[in-house]
């Protein structure tokens, strides 16, 4: 047991030492080419650019606009890998019906403190996703924020809980209606005598979202790219953690009997 | 002589971050000395309440009463004094949780035991 | 005195320190569930590098991550295929 701890030590002694020695110039102390920074500072500076409109994203978060506007093609192929998880997910449990049979969760005292902070997560992640343009946060993470409040309720309160009120088939449905909102921002432009993903209006296409509603700077099209991504996010979340956590038994079950059929 | 409440403020913080500091040490003293699960969970709980509640509502506290941020104090202040307030909620229903898990599973050996309320059959 | 952006760099060079020990017993410890807790250890860590070369938005997706989904996705899968690595009872 104690070599184990040793072991750990010097492996973590080798990487301070490799730290030092490419540190103090084991590698050369060259920073390697101009041109990178130049790169991120047009990024930084475009970001939010109201005197040049045609080119800016109108949005005071740097890494949003760069997500959602500036390569936003590389984001809708990410968020295109993640959902092809979520579906090999569902498709392996598919014939699982999670039981809307409400148990009996912990104690009171821990059911208490869930109901009582459930909501407050649940507000920290609309605030990441809905202030996505303007502070740090996006869709992804206030997503991924809003599963937590499932997970939560899953863990205290029952799985029959959680499926009572956001059922297989619901979650499944906000999920598509979070990507069909996506591809629906991203093909408007399209239909309207722009191009895919445009944000602003550029030189040759004229198309541009609204950058300010009611006098509060929205970014165009980054806040709705923000709110399904939320969406379809903390659904697609939900139902991966609700499919597998479900009891064994069920599991097992519908397993088995696919296999019945078969034969 | 005029004593300015700012300073009050200040030392009032950095007194109750201290007292938060003695907290963690008495914590971490019984993290390792107490002989089983529930009362290391006792210990453990010590920490995260005085350890850590305290010193951030004297953080809260000194931020308020430090006008060299300016406005941002507030900002610091409100968050910590929330972030203490969730702490305060959460952390003894997570000890709550760990210890009725512990106890109904019996995987924690119960031994130096005094009185055991929950030994007559009594389902909470 | 001690300038605090040495702090806050110190801070990340602890950070990684830890995540390389944490990432060493993850991968050699036999029980499951405590190679489980060394690799949220790990993804923590990470999260504190992550805010001090301040990159917020990676801390909001590690945060919920790493706390909460991966260890209970993880933990679903150890209830099924059992707690010991290598056979009955480990060692």
């Amino acid at each position: 047991m104690a070599s184990r701890y040793l072991i750990a030590a010097s492996i973590a002694l080798v990487v301070v030492s490799l730290s030092f020695a490419v540190a103090y110039g084991a590698l050369g102390t060259a920073v390697p080419l101009e041109n990178i920074r130049s790169l991120a500072r047009a990024y930084v500076t475009l970001a939010y650019a109201p005197w040049n409109r045609t080119l800016t994203a109108m949005s005071p978060e740097a890494v949003t606009s760069i997500v959602w506007d500036f390569r936003g093609v590389d984001t809708f192929f990410e968020t295109t890998v993640l959902f092809g998880a979520i579906i090999g997910t569902v498709t392996l449990f598919r014939g699982i019906k999670p039981s809307a049979r409400i148990g009996e969760g912990l104690s009171i005292i821990a059911r208490s403190a869930a109901a009582v902070t459930a909501p407050m997560i649940l507000a920290v992640a609309a605030a990441i996703a809905l202030h996505g343009h303007l502070t740090p946060g996006g869709g992804f993470q206030g997503g991924a924020t809003a599963a937590v409040v499932a997970l939560v309720i899953l863990v205290t309160f029952s799985l029959g809980y959680l499926v009572s009120g956001l059922s297989k088939e619901r979650a499944l449905m906000l999920r598509s209606a979070g990507l069909l909102g996506i591809a629906a921002v991203a093909l408007i432009p399209l239909i309207l005598g722009g191009v895919v993903f445009q944000n602003q209006a550029k030189e040759l296409s004229q198309f541009s979202y609204p950058a300010y509603i009611g006098g509060a700077l929205t970014s165009g099209s980054l806040l709705f790219y923000n709110l399904f991504e939320s969406l379809a996010v903390a659904a697609g979340l939900t139902l991966t953690i609700m499919l597998l956590l479900s009891p064994h038994e069920v599991v097992e079950e519908a397993v088995r009997g696919e296999e019945h059929e078969r034969v | 002589m005029v004593i300015d409440p700012y300073l009050i403020g200040r030392f009032v913080g950095a007194a109750i971050v201290l007292v938060g500091a003695f907290y963690d040490l008495t914590g971490s003293i019984g993290m390792l000395r107490f002989p089983n699960f529930f009362t290391r969970l006792h210990a453990a709980t010590v920490g995260a309440i005085g350890g850590s509640v305290l010193p951030m509502l004297g953080v809260s506290i000194y931020a308020a009463s430090e006008p060299a941020l300016g406005e941002y104090r507030w900002f610091m202040a409100g968050a910590s004094a929330i972030a203490a307030l969730i702490i305060l909620i959460v952390a003894p229903a997570g000890t709550h949780v760990l210890a009725r898990a512990a106890y109904r599973s019996g995987t924690a050996p119960k031994e130096p035991c005094t009185y055991d309320a929950g030994e007559e059959g009594d389902e909470r | 005195m001690i300038e605090p952006v040495n702090v806050a760099l110190g801070l990340a060079a602890l950070s990684a320190v830890l995540s390389v020990i944490a990432t060493y017993l993850a991968v050699s410890d036999r029980d499951l569930l405590r190679a489980l807790i060394f690799s949220a250890l790990q993804s923590t860590a990470y999260a504190i590098i992550f805010l001090v070369l301040m990159a917020p938005d990676i801390v909001l997706v590690y945060v919920p991550v790493a706390v909460g989904i991966y260890p209970a996705v993880v933990l679903a899968l150890i209830k099924r295929v059992g707690r010991f690595e290598g056979g009955e009872g480990g060692e």
